[in-house]
């Protein structure tokens, strides 16, 4: 049992700093010189399975932020339609990345992505685009 | 050479550049790219994953579900004519549809019968996605006046009092219990008899008689899950060319060069996507009301009905827990859904015309002539673009759909009504 315990709690730590260890799958740059970096659950980014994402916002000194608002909109410009979900920020964990739960795409192609926050009484945006395989 | 021979010299060069432009294909077999080599991998049916749960049915698996299941699938004493069973329109033979433009049932539905091939994979059911499980789709027929137009307190009657049923009822889900004054029939979305007869009741007696029509959807659902795809000459081609294999002669060079357009200049995969060849999601691709009809606002109105579903994964009927709906708690609305519509399986397609959400063309050359020409959407806008299709190319690409076609994967038993 105290072996269980003990690979269970060592699996725990490994999930909880996965992120932290990993390349993000995504990452911009927001208009006022934030980073954001995203890091998905289903890594890599494939289309028609729904999962979740760590998204991380970093200031220019790589301190993590902690923000009064977080969204994430997207879209395919070239067929003018959006986002199959609306995927929303439930909580923020324990190491500082806020979860961004009900993501899916649904096409391969380019992707638009805008992230928009509030940080400090200050409105800031990062456009990502990306080409899903 | 005289003058007035030059212009019917230059006519006839035209005209034969213009027909051999048109029909004649590019000689040789197509090279395929890595990218190409992936998105075909992609769609083969190598890449299907495992049957994915359903939290919302607790039964969904369970084998004296899927046997009650069947049993009520072919059933047409569910109906109120007795004369339309699930089976009437979603017909095994014609791999779940019924060959028809619109459903008939005891009426004339508004709705082309989509195929129910593979369908345990998607997380939304109906052209518009109005229901967000399999169970809770089958549920609405069986109260829908123009299919079997009978309703979950005759159903009740029907399933207590046929000593088959009722064991097989209780076998899964526990004795049925019976309220002491039930009336004839009743349900709270028919007509103004059936609804004075629901409301007539007491309220915990309704909860009871709905998980008992909730857990005859479930029961439906766990056949249905059963009726999957069966391995195409397509599928064979895609493994043989991703393992370098001797591909033989799976493919002929015009289904190839079809292959090849449906990745690429005709961007069909662009929505029917992975190894069913379809994204289970909602586009507007500009295909015109069915005759006399409104035009569907199609997912802009499915994805609310969905969310007020009595029914849903998120209702007191469902077995999931709040975690488990993913879908439904993060589904988009939004008006750039106005008109769109599912994007089907192109599985089995060559025997399941006629074709689009009301059945309005009959043959797969008017599909591709629709997608190669767009038109304007009656609708908000037509995602699909002009795509400059040859002649020789749309046969091209008609010819390889006719290759994702293949018996299903699926034991004989369940394709036939058992003995009643």
């Amino acid at each position: 049992m105290k072996m269980i315990f003990a690979i269970s709690l060592l699996l725990n730590i490994c999930s909880a700093n996965a992120a932290d260890m990993l390349l993000p799958d995504l990452s911009g740059v927001t208009d006022s010189g934030l980073t954001v970096e995203i890091y998905s659950e289903l890594s890599p980014l494939s289309i028609n399975q729904i999962h979740s994402w760590h998204v991380r916002i970093l200031d220019r000194d790589g301190e993590m932020l902690q923000l009064e608002e977080l969204n994430i909109f997207g879209g395919m410009p070239e067929h003018d339609h959006g986002l199959p979900t609306q995927p929303e920020v439930t909580t923020r964990l324990d190491n500082g990345d806020y979860l961004l739960e009900g993501v899916r795409f649904h096409m391969q192609g380019h992707w638009q992505l805008q992230i928009e926050l509030q940080y400090a009484g200050v409105e800031d945006t990062a456009i990502i685009d990306f080409d899903l395989q | 050479m005289k003058k007035d021979l030059l212009l019917p010299i230059f006519a006839s060069i035209a005209l034969i550049a213009a027909v051999g432009w048109n029909y004649l294909s590019i000689p040789g077999v197509p090279d395929w790219s890595e990218e190409e080599l992936k998105l075909i991998a992609s769609l083969s049916l190598d890449s299907l994953p495992p049957l994915p749960l359903d939290p919302s049915n607790l039964v969904a698996d369970e084998p004296a579900a899927v046997e009650f299941g069947h049993r009520l699938y072919f059933d047409t004493r569910l109906s109120s004519n007795a004369q339309v069973a699930c089976a009437t329109c979603h017909k095994p033979e014609l791999m779940f549809t019924d060959g028809l433009a619109l459903a008939v049932g005891v009426g004339i539905g508004p709705m082309h019968t989509p195929s129910l091939v593979g369908l345990a994979y998607s997380p939304w059911f109906y052209w518009d996605g109005r229901k967000d499980s399999q169970w809770a789709q089958a549920l609405a027929p069986l109260e829908a006046k123009h299919e079997h137009a009978t309703d979950r307190v005759q159903l009740l009657r029907l399933i207590s009092n046929d000593a088959v049923y009722r064991g097989m009822y209780e076998n899964v889900f526990g004795a049925l219990s019976l309220p002491a004054m039930l009336p004839q029939s009743g349900t709270p979305d028919g007509d103004a008899q059936q609804q004075a007869s629901w409301k007539a009741l007491e309220p915990e007696t309704q909860i009871d008689i709905s998980r008992f029509f909730t857990n005859l959807g479930k029961a439906i659902a766990a056949f249905e899950r059963k009726i999957l795809p069966g391995r195409t000459r397509f599928d064979d081609y895609a493994t043989a060319i991703v393992k370098n294999s001797d591909e033989e002669n799976t493919l002929n060079n015009s289904e190839k060069s079809g292959l090849k357009l449906f990745i690429g200049k005709g961007q069909c995969v662009t929505c029917h996507n992975g190894p069913l060849f379809t994204n289970h999601e909602f586009h507007n691709t500009g295909v015109l009301a069915a005759g006399r009809q409104m035009p569907s606002m199609g997912r802009y109105d499915g994805v609310r009905t969905s969310q007020e579903d009595p029914f849903n994964c998120l209702g007191e009927f469902s077995d999931a827990s709040a975690g488990e709906c993913t879908e439904l708690r993060f589904a988009r609305d939004a008006n750039d859904l106005v008109g769109a519509l599912k994007t089907p399986t192109l599985r089995n397609i060559s025997l399941t015309a006629p074709y689009m959400h009301g059945g309005q063309m009959s043959d797969l050359a008017q599909v591709v002539n629709h997608y190669n020409k767009p038109p304007s959407s009656m609708l908000s806008h037509n995602e699909a673009k002009p795509l400059g299709l040859r002649t020789v190319e749309k046969i091209q690409l008609e010819d390889f759909l006719k290759t994702l076609t293949a018996p299903l994967l699926i034991e004989q038993k369940w394709l036939v009504a058992p003995d009643y």
